[in-house]
């Protein structure tokens, strides 16, 4: 069991730090190139081969290693090292809840493709968020610089307002799937809802039982989905919501006093961020790891007949990976669109969009959604 | 030595170092809310190890995150010194002993009203003996004695009984089922002291509106 985990752990960071980190880093780098008409990175090369970039990131990591980290005079020397740290460990951990496959059965055993299949899966989200959110706000205080300090105010205001957001904007999902376990979520999603009395007049035959939609998050509430995206976003401090950092403004706000590695750790905190925004969205928005129309039961069954059961299951746990990480890619992929097609929110924009705007949404899906449930007598409760 | 102690053990220590020796003797008012912040997360760690794991997050997201945040917020644009003397020290104490006499006044309400915290309990009801906080809860369910103290069902302290790591078991009985069991608890059988909690925030927001308008004059 123990080496089980290990070996789970190990395979998710790897995934992770040497896979879609890198991936995540590029993308932001070559997407945003080809959205402004740019060339994007085309320096860095192996013979001459630049590879569109791809081997940017290494040297971007390998840069920040090699360069000096600058402590400014009076800045707290405690905070100042511990700040980046504070930012980055919450982003990972986080990793831990996200269900990168559905739960397995093979023999007596069963496999369940999460780090830590927690009861309140997306609480611990929240909370992890608002924790890294806390490594920046000390990074600016500790830094001793009034663009910093000016940075870390607005850090710490947004923290709090795009959480209580965010929060409110999942809960009609809680009430759609009955549950906050993420891993739960996914198995909810794996079937596919009928378009019912739309099409039964019709004589479809066969093709009557594709004409379904997939029973994911982003087909029963599409405000839900949109709503958390942009908060999620607006939380990790992602541009356009990056008021405090805004490069142009106030000169990198919170970080403007980091060089090398601690600067290093805050961006790869930001990477992290996005790939971990992108992973809980799939889980409760797109279907977790579950593949439209084919069900596992249904995979499952079509292969073992020719496989057996236990080497069906390992096809399945395979394409439910493949999907997951599809899925995945994609969420970044549309992260990175958004953030390179809006103008930066001014701070009080921001609160306003958060306080006035977000807020009052997601409270009015709450009842629109439990309306509908209890209209419908569905619901998980 | 099980891995379950060990861990208590470790998460204790932090939760007792942090705040005894770190939040005390902190220079800056800024490094005293970072020692709060490991003091609470190892206590949110000690929840979720006697298996209040809602507890434990809720207690994250509220405390270590929402309420540390806004304690930093305030200690940086205003500095910890910051606060003037009151104009008339007989009225400001009184004041202050009005407020302590409504908040134990509260306090005794949620306690007694609580189903499964006001009166000691035999053995362990299931659903009842959740209480309005996490904690008490948890310290209901490991400590029947703790039932008997009611600001033991207010602190989350209660929880902290070494005795909660040797029996993860026990809370989880009690707690199973989590956010559902809390929520049914809330809503039912604890409505009441649950809205009369609620009017300790109202005060709190009413409180903080005067002091920001008479800033303002």
């Amino acid at each position: 069991m123990t080496l089980l985990l290990l070996a789970k752990t190990l395979t998710v960071l790897g995934v992770l730090l040497v896979g879609l980190v890198p991936l995540t880093a590029w993308l932001e780098r070559r997407q945003s190139a080809l959205m402004q008409d740019r060339v994007g990175p085309a320096r860095v090369n192996v013979a001459t081969a630049t590879l569109g970039g791809l081997l940017q990131p290494l040297a971007d990591a390998i840069a920040r290693l090699a360069k000096e980290s600058v402590r400014p005079r009076g800045a707290d020397r405690v905070l100042h090292a511990l700040a980046p740290a504070l930012a980055l460990v919450p982003v990972i951990v986080m990793v831990a809840v996200i269900p990168f496959g559905a739960r397995y059965t093979i023999g007596s055993t069963t496999l369940s493709l999460v780090l830590a299949d927690a009861d309140a899966g997306v609480l611990w989200f929240f909370a992890l968020s608002t924790l890294s959110g806390l490594g920046f706000v000390l990074a600016g205080w500790s830094s001793n610089s009034d663009y910093a300090l000016l940075g870390a105010v607005r850090a710490g205001a947004q923290t709090v307002s795009c959480q209580i957001a965010m929060a409110l904007s999942l809960v009609p999902m809680f009430a759609i799937y009955g549950t906050l376990r993420l891993s739960d979520m996914g198995l909810v999603q794996d079937r596919s809802i009928g378009l019912g009395g739309l099409l039964s007049n019709l004589d479809l035959g066969v093709a009557a039982e594709w004409l379904s939609l997939p029973a994911w998050g982003i087909v029963q509430n599409p405000v839900c989905f949109a709503t958390f995206l942009l908060c999620a976003m607006a939380a990790s401090r992602q541009p356009p919501f990056d008021s405090s950092s805004a490069g142009s403004e106030i000169a990198g706000g919170h970080t403007v006093e980091y060089s090398g590695v601690g600067l290093g750790l805050f961006q790869l905190a930001g990477v992290v961020q996005l790939v971990v925004i992108a992973g809980i969205v799939t889980a409760v928005f797109l279907g977790g790891s579950a593949i439209p129309w084919l069900s596992q039961d249904r995979i499952i069954s079509a292969v073992s007949g020719f496989y057996g059961e236990g080497f069906a299951t390992l096809i399945c746990m395979g394409a439910h990976a493949i999907a997951f990480l599809l899925k995945l890619v994609s969420v970044i992929v549309l992260q990175v669109v958004l953030r390179g097609s809006m103008p930066r929110l001014r701070d009080d924009q921001l609160m306003d969009w958060l306080w006035k705007g977000m807020m009052p949404l997601a409270l009015l899906n709450i009842f629109a959604t439990g309306f509908v449930l209890v209209a419908v007598g569905g619901g998980g409760g | 030595m099980s891995a379950e102690v060990l861990l208590f053990d470790v998460l204790a220590a932090l939760a007792v170092f942090s705040a005894a020796a770190m939040v005390i003797v902190a220079r800056t008012a800024v490094a005293a809310a970072t020692a709060l912040l490991a003091c609470l997360t190892a206590v949110s760690g000690i929840l979720v190890l006697i298996g209040g794991e809602l507890v434990g997050v809720v207690h994250l997201i509220v405390h270590g995150g929402a309420v540390t945040v806004l304690l930093l917020m305030i200690v940086l644009l205003v500095g910890a010194e910051g606060g003037r003397r009151p104009a008339s020290r007989v009225r400001d104490t009184a004041f202050k002993l009005l407020g302590c006499g409504a908040a134990v006044g509260i306090a005794l309400v949620v306690v007694h009203t609580a189903p499964g915290t006001g009166v000691p309990v035999s053995g362990v009801e299931s659903g009842a003996t959740i209480g309005p906080g996490a904690a008490s809860a948890a310290a209901t369910a490991l400590h029947p004695a703790a039932a008997l103290h009611p600001a033991a069902a207010l602190h989350p302290a209660a929880a902290l009984h070494p005795a909660a790591a040797l029996h993860p078991a026990a809370a989880l009985d009690t707690i199973s089922g989590g956010h559902r069991a809390m929520g049914l608890a809330l809503f039912r059988s604890h409505l009441l002291p649950l809205q009369v909690l609620s009017l300790l925030l109202l005060s709190a927001v009413v409180g903080s509106v005067a002091l920001a308008g008479r800033r303002a004059d």
